[in-house]
């Protein structure tokens, strides 16, 4: 019985200075916006949150003033949305450390140019041996 | 008894087109029979009036308020004034699929009667062609996108849309409508969507005539001129679109923005893009006989670019702003897409050896390798683009995850590709066809340099922005000195010419010089438009701040003071919350500002109107984000600053003028 009180006091003790550590401080819209722009409004058609003025966008962005009156990152803010609403909330598709599906979006365009390039580059070669 | 006659004249259009196919082909099974021929003619003319009937009587039904009538009753409402009741014909999916048929039969009956000289061989398979065309479209509006469809109240309650009367219903005739979206009710609306429906519209001539030549096998170089006049008007009206697109979007969706890389953007800017390649790249098979298999392949795509995009923002496939409600009718531009692309595809590889090209490639350095450079480009960015627009899709099939692919992706991909195309559009000119050099304009570019070192250094001095901004604004700078040349040395050559043929009246060379220089006016729009997007791009500073009365918001070298709120009602059903700012500039008195938020009592629906002050120097652009309830006291605003916005719309006006004057007259007379 005292065991379990004695774990109860530490607990209390030690939340107690957790919540005297994270002392919410104010954030200005300017902070809030700078981090709503890189999120999209999970129920609207690809509007940033920033300037999205519906009411459910106006409490997402309390959502970020919020996080970020806590000391969240940026970054941690932006996981969060993503594992809250999915991933299409991100501005871009997230690529994660290691091998990802997303890495394609750069990868693709990329091969694509390189070998155009090559293609161009030969044909107008063979464009010249033909005189 | 008005909406069944709309319907009965989409009836006679399916019957006049399907009977024009069926006439040509008589006609040339009869070996180019000329009564057959003219017969099939006089029916593909004859639709432009049928289909006029038809889109008069739903013009009609919209105006006056017809709500039995499905689509009516969805984009108007009682409180609209009367232009915004006729721009809502293209404001949904059906009367937009109506809208962009009539254009269809405009641009045909046009063509039709303007282009005296088609050859005899082409003109049956070019009516069948645009004929298919059209038969597609209507087939849309008879069987999934009736715009006549009336409203009907079932014997449960329900109310449900159809043509006939279901057994044991009546009509339902509600008192107001829906009304059209309320950021649609903005003059962009009203010349928005025409000009770039008519743009993607025009794309079907070229591509009909080259068709034509194609299964004809009359692959002669003739086709290239006529395809060229017509794709430069439709480029023309796409451009048009395009810019008053992002007129609209800077003027009414509150993001200080023009452009937000939103997919149906992006499905227009891509047939703009293949025929602007396809404008420089012609001009390499009208001197040099290169490129001409390319030359097919840019307008086969740019048409099937034309019929995808379509197809994107009609199937509810992507989420756009711009994208119609879900429908089935996505799966027919589908498959008429597949078809374009597998029919025509095949024809020119039917056709591929036949099509040789008649000329060698002398030197790196000529006029048409810088061509080949400048097409491989712009298709750099359509497959950015393409892939950029896909790739949610994908995604979502592949792997189940849904993404979104936004701005940062499209900037940071495509701006390495425009600013070698800037580059290129800088120097081509000076390079000449077959063998060029860099002599000519070796000292030229020195003392360009020599000009443009003041400017780099007075915009250090002056810290207009970081050092990237300071070079990009250089470099553009430079592509402007050098376009600049490239028109004064055309005036040097006219004036030569004059001095020569001593009987050219000033007039005259005017007039020669405006066509040897229009391409080059059509560069010093996009030079100009590049220097507002880096403006925008790169040089905003925006900040959002709740203000109290006469509290002051400072912006760089502005100063915004609070002076009241206004709310009041609108007699066409708004109501409106509107600030009224004092701006100064260091002291100076310049003006009053009014950012407001316009609340729709029909729709439910707000629109924030920014205030925007604009100067050849910058724009200011201010949002009114939020007030307190019942009281003026403090409102919040966003302010922006957007140094040398102006520009992109000079730009876009000088770009408009460059192609007007390469389209009137025609090229062909334009070698001075």
């Amino acid at each position: 019985m005292y065991n379990r009180a004695w774990i109860f006091l530490v607990l209390l003790l030690f939340n107690s200075v957790k919540a005297n550590e994270i002392k919410p401080t104010p954030v200005n819209d300017n902070i809030v916006n700078a981090v709503a722009k890189e999120i999209y409004c999970p129920v609207c058609d690809n509007i940033p949150l920033d300037v999205c003025d519906t009411q459910a966008c106006v409490q997402w962005r309390e959502v970020i003033r919020e996080k970020l009156s806590l000391g969240w990152s940026p970054d941690e803010i932006k996981n969060y949305f993503s594992e809250q609403y999915g991933g299409q909330v991100l501005s871009e598709p997230p690529i994660h450390n290691g091998v990802s599906f997303n890495l394609l979006i750069y990868l693709i365009p990329g091969i694509v140019l390189l070998a155009g390039f090559i293609l161009v580059i030969k044909s107008i070669h063979s464009g010249m041996r033909r005189g | 008894m008005l909406a069944n006659v709309g319907y009965g004249a989409l009836w006679i259009t399916f019957g006049l087109s399907l009977y024009s196919i069926i006439a040509s082909v008589i006609g040339m099974r009869l070996h180019g029979h000329p009564a057959w021929i003219q017969s099939a003619c006089r029916s593909l003319l004859f639709i432009f009036p049928t289909i006029s009937l038809s889109i008069t009587i739903l013009i009609i039904l919209l105006t006056s308020g017809h709500y039995e009538i499905a689509y009516v009753s969805r984009v108007t409402s009682n409180a609209m004034p009367l232009f915004y009741k006729i721009a809502a014909l293209w404001g949904g999916q059906s009367g937009s699929i109506l809208f962009w048929t009539w254009l269809l039969s405009i641009v045909s009956f046009l063509f039709f009667i303007t282009e005296q000289k088609i050859k005899d061989y082409l003109l049956p398979w070019m009516m069948i062609i645009i004929s298919v065309t059209l038969v597609f479209f209507v087939f849309l509006l008879l069987m999934w996108e009736n715009p006549f469809n009336k409203l009907w109240l079932l014997k449960s309650g329900d109310v449900v849309a159809g043509f006939l009367q279901p057994l044991g219903s009546m009509l339902f005739v509600p008192k107001d409508g829906n009304g059209l979206n309320p950021l649609l009710r903005h003059l962009g609306m009203v010349f928005h969507p025409p000009m770039l429906y008519l743009g993607l519209v025009l794309f079907v001539i070229p591509y009909a005539y080259l068709m034509a030549a194609l299964i004809t096998n009359r692959m002669d170089d003739g086709w290239v001129k006529v395809c060229y006049h017509w794709i430069l008007m439709a480029w023309l009206f796409l451009s048009l679109g395009l810019m008053l697109g992002a007129r609209w979007a800077y003027d009414v969706l509150g993001w200080g923005g023009y452009w937000g890389w939103d997919p149906i953007e992006i499905a227009a800017l891509v047939p703009w893009l293949s025929a602007t390649a396809y404008i420089h790249s012609s001009i390499a098979q009208t001197k040099r006989g290169l490129l001409r298999r390319w030359n097919i392949l840019l307008i086969i795509l740019t048409y099937s670019f034309v019929i995808f995009g379509s197809f994107l923002s009609r199937s509810g496939l992507l989420t756009s702003v711009h994208a119609f409600a879900n429908s089935t009718v996505g799966i027919a531009y589908f498959i008429f897409v597949c078809l374009i692309l597998f029919v025509s595809l095949g024809l020119l590889i039917s056709r591929w050896e036949s099509l040789e090209e008649k000329n060698v490639i002398n030197s790196l350095l000529s006029r048409e390798v810088m061509f080949i450079f400048a097409n491989f480009l712009f298709v750099g960015l359509i497959v950015i683009c393409l892939w950029g627009m896909l790739f949610p899709i994908f995604s979502e099939i592949i792997v189940g995850e849904k993404v979104t692919v936004g701005p940062p992706y499209y900037e940071k991909s495509t701006s390495p590709v425009f600013i070698f195309l800037l580059f290129l559009m800088g120097i081509t000119p000076f390079i000449s066809w077959k063998k060029g050099s860099l002599k000519g304009i070796k000292r030229e570019s020195i003392f360009l340099f020599v000009l443009l070192l003041p400017i780099l250094v007075g915009m250090k001095i002056y810290n207009i922005g970081d050092n990237l901004t300071i070079i990009y604004l250089g470099f553009a700078f430079f592509i402007l000195f050098l376009t600049i040349l490239g028109i004064y040395k055309d005036i040097q050559l006219v004036n030569k010419k004059g001095v020569e043929n001593s009987n050219r009246t000033i007039a005259e060379r005017i007039r020669f010089l405006m066509k040897s220089s229009a391409g080059k006016f059509v560069h010093i729009g996009v030079i100009l438009i590049t220097f507002g997007i880096i403006g925008v791009e790169m040089l905003q500073v925006e900040t959002q701040t709740t203000v109290t009365k006469n509290e002051q918001i400072v912006i760089r070298e502005y100063t915004l003071q609070y002076l009241g709120l206004s709310v009041f009602n609108t007699s066409d059903g708004r109501n409106i919350s509107r600030a009224v700012l004092k701006l100064s500039s260091e002291n100076k008195y310049l003006g009053e500002l009014y950012p407001r938020r316009d609340y729709y009592y029909d729709s439910q629906q707000t629109v924030t109107i920014p205030a925007v002050r604009s100067t050849w120097r910058d724009d200011l652009y201010i949002i009114l984000v939020d007030w307190a309830a019942f009281s003026d006291e403090n409102i919040t605003l966003r302010v922006y600053h957007n140094p040398f916005a102006m520009w992109l719309w000079v730009g876009s006006i000088i770009f408009i003028f460059g192609t007007l004057l390469l389209l009137f007259p025609k090229r062909e007379d334009a070698n001075v």
